[in-house]
């Protein structure tokens, strides 16, 4: 009888798959018995109680894989030992030679699969996270850090080592990155041209490529950070490195930089080093009114206003679309009284912000309600702007980037109530999210004016997306249109459109 | 570092990473909890076999690590539940038992993990409808997020330490719930229970093994006054 126990450094699985790897093993003549667990401390004790011995189980740690196999005569143990490493990359079942695994299960069989890869996309669970960004840090890769749920000081330990080695961590929690064409999580399909974008907000970086898109202006790169860059215990390093890359980059001949948020300190830091990069940059400061240009950065009012500056400086011929004050927009026809409260649907959370911004900008108090909104309980008061990609409303789902269910589900009731007379929503297109949203949008907008009979509702929907994204921006907003929605190509725009509707209606009533 | 240009690489298939389970507070207790309505519900719950082998310390092959996995198991479970219906308030008495249990067999929620989830939540629940000191069950829970990180996995720690915050895996607090709830039909408890157990590879199982424990410990102490 032959005990024999192999350690897999930095190797964890789910538990559905630590169990076929034991019952696979098991079944394999000869073998006794088959073990996969984590190599915790107590799991070490066990398996030394049950006889697996070896020096290696000592160091062993609870992100190790320990494999314990029990059997005879000696060569069926070595042949499981063999089949552990075809089931554990995941090519158990191909004949053949080694194939490179579709989906590996470590940085270094990926980095085995593609040697020439210069960067690492890594969508672990967070409590994992750190651990595999540093494999890839430590193989001189930069990481695309996709997982949320990473303790701050790892997200700091992080990016300093990478800011030392020269390399970027964008991320955790990093929606959007589109680095030489090459569109990384939720990213639109942009032409490569002359601004470059740095940005601590996915949807807030999405916005400005759509908006570049629509003034037929390119992105050389745009370089997420993770949504706590710009807070005090991170200060704003990925920021810094993303910024010097562009400053440094020829093809980048304008800088755009969008952020929710940021602590006043770092902030201040950041200007002294974006006031002396030597080439033109907007700064959009999501949720701010407009600072306006202090030592040659612009602080936009907007994200539009951002993406018109910046298309602006880099434009042979002045931008299409001169309406960043939104002040020669055509009237929009007033929508008799059927209520005048405002609801906003948003599915991008840097979206929502921007919103309630102009709204507030134009006199309209808005809220996020402190509860999360039910389809079956009545709406909370006042004018709503809600971000149904937060948390409460994505247990057990995907973001409503992907998974509109929830969001049209409160289309339906937030529209249902005869007090409501103007919902505002967003649609964000691209690689990564909902194939063909618009279907499902004008169907729960059909639905809420169904149950509303004559009173009249009124939607404003802003549309993200660039003329290449999969989804036909085109094709979308025509669906909406014919739908009686009001479509804008963005998100302040809509916002300020949803404005004047709810004014006019305030209006009407008090006539 | 330059950025190369790579235009010929697809993006990459994204999913959002979650925690194995998603959480959630438990719902304040209706009112007192009867002996008679725990009896009732351990009868209509199914218990699967590994459940079993965690309630009864029998189960795998003989001295297999499985085998093993259930003995240890067994003993600190039943240890943590003699403590909790003695009323121990002392974290101390808790805590060699739970250090036991934590980082214990297969998973990537190891199953002793799982088990110390399952046995607060039920001792949260059974606190607040009369039948465990409440002091007792605050006593396991500030032991569960005192257990060292390092000697679990972090998926389990991270279970852990919601748990000692009051917040449990949605398809175990839906179970523990129906239990001891005179108004929740058997129906939906069973139904409730076997979302539970087929939850993951062992987890829905483990986390059930450290509910019912708890239930059945009451019961048998009721029993047997």
């Amino acid at each position: 009888m032959t005990t024999r126990i192999l350690v897999r450094p930095g190797c964890y699985h789910d538990s559905a798959r630590l169990m076929q790897v034991s019952r696979e093993l098991s079944a394999l003549p000869g073998i006794q018995e088959a073990v996969a667990m984590m190599g915790t401390e107590t799991n070490r004790r066990l398996l030394a109680e049950a006889g697996f011995l070896g020096t290696d189980v000592d160091a062993a740690t609870p992100i190790d894989m320990i494999v314990g196999l029990r059997g005879g005569p000696d060569t069926a143990v070595t042949a499981a030992t063999a089949a552990l490493d075809r089931l554990l990359s995941g090519s158990a079942t191909s004949a053949g030679g080694p194939a490179a695994p579709e989906r590996p299960g470590t940085v270094s069989e990926a980095l085995e699969a593609r040697p020439a890869a210069n960067l690492v996309s890594v969508a672990v669970p967070g409590p994992y996270a750190a651990f595999v960004a540093h494999r890839a840090l430590d193989a001189a890769r930069s990481v695309f850090l996709f997982s949320d749920n990473v303790p701050l000081a790892d997200e700091v330990a992080l990016k300093r080592r990478a800011a030392a080695l020269g390399l970027l961590v964008m991320g955790p929690d990093c929606g959007t990155a589109i680095l030489a064409g090459v569109g990384l999580g939720f990213a639109n399909r942009v032409e490569r041209g002359p601004v470059g974008i740095v940005g601590a907000s996915g949807t807030g970086i999405q916005e400005l490529c759509s908006l570049l898109d629509r003034s037929g202006v390119g992105v050389s790169h745009a370089i997420g950070t993770g949504s706590r860059d710009l807070s005090a215990g991170v200060g704003g390093l990925m920021t810094e490195a993303g910024l010097g890359l562009l400053a440094n980059d020829p093809a980048t001949r304008a800088l755009l930089l969008v952020a929710k948020h940021p602590d006043a300190g770092v902030a201040e830091r950041l200007h002294g080093l974006l006031a002396t990069l030597g080439k033109p940059v907007a700064v959009r400061y999501l949720g701010e009114g407009r600072r306006g240009e202090v030592d040659g950065v612009l602080y936009a009012g907007s994200l539009d206003e951002a993406a018109e500056a910046a298309a602006s400086r880099v434009a042979s011929t002045p931008a299409a679309r001169g309406d960043l004050a939104f002040a020669a927009r055509e009237a929009v026809a007033p929508v008799g009284a059927g209520g005048s409260r405002l609801v906003g649907l948003f599915g991008g959370g840097s979206l929502a912000a921007e919103a309630r911004c102009v709204l507030e900008a134009r006199g309209i108090a808005t809220r996020v309600p402190e509860e999360k909104l039910a389809a079956n309980a009545p709406l909370p008061p006042g004018n709503l702007v809600v971000d149904t990609g937060d948390d409460a409303y994505t247990v057990g789902r995907p973001h409503p980037m992907v998974d509109q269910t929830v969001r049209c589900e409160l289309i339906r009731a937030a529209g249902s109530d005869p007090s409501v007379g103007v919902l505002l929503l967003d649609l964000v297109l691209g690689d990564g999210a909902h194939p063909d949203p618009a279907p499902e949008i004008v169907e729960a907008v059909a639905a809420a004016r169904a149950a509303r009979g004559s009173r009249p509702l009124s939607v404003v929907a802003s549309v993200c997306g660039t003329r290449r994204d999969p989804q036909g921006t085109a094709r979308q907003e025509e669906t909406l249109r014919r739908a009686g929605v009001e479509v804008e190509p963005s998100a302040a725009r809509a916002a300020a459109t949803a404005a004047d509707l709810v004014l006019s209606v305030r209006q009407e009533v008090a006539r | 570092m330059r950025i190369e240009d790579r235009g010929s690489l697809q993006s990459p298939a994204t999913a959002t990473p979650r925690l194995p389970l998603t959480c959630r507070d438990l719902d304040p207790v209706p009112g007192p909890i009867s002996r008679a309505t725990l009896v009732l519900d351990l009868s209509s719950v199914g218990v699967p076999a590994r459940t079993r082998a965690l309630l009864s310390g029998e189960g795998g092959a003989p001295d297999s690590v499985e085998s093993r996995v259930f003995r240890w198991a067994h003993a600190r479970i039943g240890s943590l539940v003699e403590k909790l219906l003695s009323g121990e308030l002392r974290v101390a008495a808790y805590r060699p038992d739970a250090a036991g249990l934590t980082g214990l067999g297969p998973g990537l929620t190891p199953t002793g993990d799982d088990v110390l989830v399952g046995l607060s939540a039920m001792a949260r629940r059974l606190a607040g409808g009369g039948l465990v000191e409440i002091r007792a069950a605050v006593a396991l829970s500030t032991v569960l997020a005192g257990l060292p990180a390092e000697e679990t996995t972090p998926a389990a720690h991270l279970l852990l330490r919601e748990a000692s915050e009051g917040r449990f895996p949605a398809v175990l607090a839906t179970v523990v719930e129906l239990i001891g709830n005179p108004h929740a039909d058997a129906e939906s408890l069973r139904t409730a229970g076997a979302r539970l157990a087929e939850t993951g590879a062992h987890s829905g199982a483990d986390l059930l093994a450290g509910a019912l424990a708890l239930v059945q410990g009451v019961v048998d102490a009721r029993e047997s006054s």
